[in-house]
This record gives C-alpha cells, sequence and structure tokens, in this order.
C-alpha cells in the first residue's frame, strides 16, 4: 500500500473499480443508499489497480472491524451532469497518499475547467442517487 | 442538549391502563389475562397504536443519530445539527402508518438525517440536511432519478411523502 516515490498514474480504465468502506446503516433492503455519500468535497476511494476491496478497512487500530466495502467502476460515474444541459464533468483522480498509494478521488470539474467545484445541491443530490444505484456489495458490513 | 430533549418529548407517550377490577383468585386472574387480550388485539389492529409504536422507534433513531459525532463515516462526514433534526421532526410528524412502515432512518455523509424507502426496485429518500434544505429523490430499478421538490414549507413536505407514497406504492 506504501507509495514508496511511485508516480501518479492518471490512466483509469472504464472497467477500473473504484473502492469505499460503508456500515450497513447504508443499505436500504439489500442496496446502498446515495445518502451515504458526499460530494460537498472531492470523495475518496481506493482504485482496483493498486489495491484490493479489503485494502480500504486497513486500520493498524482496527478501526473498521466489522466494516464493509462498496464498489462501482470508473464509466459508472455519470458525467457529464446534467446530461442535457452539461455544467459538470465528474472523473476519478489519482491523489496517491504515502501510506495508500491506491488513494483517488471523484472530480467535479465545472465546465469550463478551474479546479474542483461543488456541484449545487439538486444536481449533487442526483449524482448521489446515480452513483447509489450502481454501487456492489464487495464486503458486506456487519457493523 | 436541547436538540436531545425536543426528540425526547415527542417520545413520552403515556401507555393506556389496563382496567382494574378487585376479582381474586382463578376468576380475578382470568378477567385480568381476557383484559390483556383484547387490549392487544385492539391495539394490534389499531393504526393510531401502530403509527404511535413506529414513531416512538423512529425517535429513539433520531436521537441516536442527532448524538453521532462528525466523521462518523470515516470520511469527515458531519454530524447532523439543530436544523436538520428540527427539519426531520417536521418530516417524521407528516409521515402515515404506510410511510413508517418501510421507513430507514439514516445518517446523511452531506450533514444531515436521510429517511429511505425502498419496496422491491421503487427506491425514494428525503433529506432534511444541516444548512436547513430538505431534498428528495426517487427512482425506479436503474431508471434516471428525479428529483422530489421541497421548499421547506409544511404543505411541500406534505406533498413530497405524497410523490413518494406513490411512487413506493405504499
Amino acid at each position: 500500500m506504501k507509495r514508496n516515490g511511485r508516480p501518479e498514474d492518471p490512466v483509469f480504465e472504464v472497467a477500473e473499480k473504484l473502492f469505499r468502506r460503508y456500515k450497513s446503516d447504508h443499505i436500504v433492503n439489500g442496496s446502498f443508499t446515495g445518502v451515504g455519500l458526499s460530494f460537498k468535497s472531492a470523495p475518496s476511494v481506493n482504485r482496483e489497480r493498486y489495491s484490493r476491496p479489503e485494502d480500504v478497512l486497513f486500520s493498524e487500530a482496527d478501526e473498521f472491524e466489522n466494516w464493509g466495502v462498496v464498489s462501482f467502476q470508473v464509466h459508472e460515474i455519470p458525467s457529464p451532469l446534467p446530461p442535457e444541459n452539461p455544467r459538470y464533468n465528474l472523473g476519478p483522480k489519482h491523489v496517491p497518499l504515502e501510506d495508500n498509494y491506491a488513494h483517488s478521488e471523484i472530480h467535479c470539474e465545472g465546465i469550463p475547467p478551474l479546479g474542483y467545484v461543488e456541484p449545487a445541491s439538486p444536481i449533487r443530490k442526483i449524482l448521489r442517487a446515480t452513483l447509489g444505484q450502481r454501487i456492489k456489495i464487495e464486503i458486506e458490513s456487519r457493523a | 442538549m436541547a436538540m436531545v430533549a425536543a426528540i425526547e418529548a415527542q417520545s413520552d407517550y403515556k401507555f393506556p391502563y389496563l382496567p382494574e377490577s378487585n376479582a381474586v383468585g382463578e376468576a380475578g386472574q382470568s378477567l385480568r389475562s381476557d383484559s390483556e387480550t383484547d387490549l392487544r388485539d385492539f391495539l394490534l389492529g389499531s393504526v393510531f397504536w401502530q403509527r404511535t409504536r413506529l414513531l416512538q422507534r423512529t425517535y429513539s433513531k433520531l436521537q441516536d443519530l442527532s448524538m453521532l459525532r462528525s466523521n462518523w463515516d470515516s470520511y469527515g462526514a458531519p454530524s447532523p445539527n439543530r436544523n436538520a433534526c428540527d427539519n426531520a421532526l417536521r418530516i417524521l410528524k407528516s409521515m402515515k402508518l404506510a410511510d413508517l412502515e418501510v421507513l430507514n432512518v439514516v445518517p446523511s455523509a452531506e450533514g444531515g438525517v436521510g429517511f429511505c424507502f425502498k419496496k422491491l426496485d421503487r427506491y425514494a429518500d428525503i433529506e432534511a440536511l444541516n444548512d436547513g434544505t430538505i431534498l428528495g429523490v426517487r427512482y425506479v430499478g436503474m431508471e434516471t432519478p428525479v428529483l422530489i421538490n421541497v421548499d421547506g414549507s409544511d404543505q411541500s413536505i406534505s406533498a413530497g411523502l405524497e410523490e413518494i407514497r406513490n411512487h413506493i406504492g405504499a
């Protein structure tokens, strides 16, 4: 998981999975709810190319015992938004950390691009719901 | 703590008293047993009682959420604040028994309280957020989600819940 001086890798395959930990609160009748996601800032994920699902549960203090892991693929990130009158482009960005090389973020840029922007509240709501629809459970939470 | 007290006040429901009787021995036992059975049957068939029972459970869950610490999701999510809990109580008061029967109350990663409803592949939620706004969404399966417009007024909350009820088929 350590970076060990490796450079940022900006290339994501469309089928590459992105992992995120969760607790069972956000499973509603067997499906993950988008209420458990936030786009007020770029959400953190781990990319499949450099990690396994269980890596997002790693903690030396066992903080995430019994938590679960969900995933979605790069092509499942809805972009641009809104589709009928695009104002935002979304996509993954590799943001390696020293102790977690796979760390990435889902970036939202305005059109034209000027760095991360927080999508307007109704668009965030649709975005979170859409990702919630597409998310798959990799490891079931017992917490 | 004022927020917790407000939520506790909502759940301060008095249970009805069992009928009193001076009867003793086997007759008294039988009378009390029959009364308890009648009362239980009455309560199980009472929409009012079922709604009250489910509301109690939901208030209790809301109380738990109001005491969450920030970063509860380990990704920096804020805990629900007073605005969110006050609006969550307003939404709850507008719910009918059918809403409560399929309700899941969850913390919102954007900061706030989420009320989620799901039956088969029909999903809807309404969120009371920390900035005081209320937002809802509904969808079927993998179809494009549709926003539920709620401007914060009591009328729009009732209309939003009605839209969810129609969508879920509750």
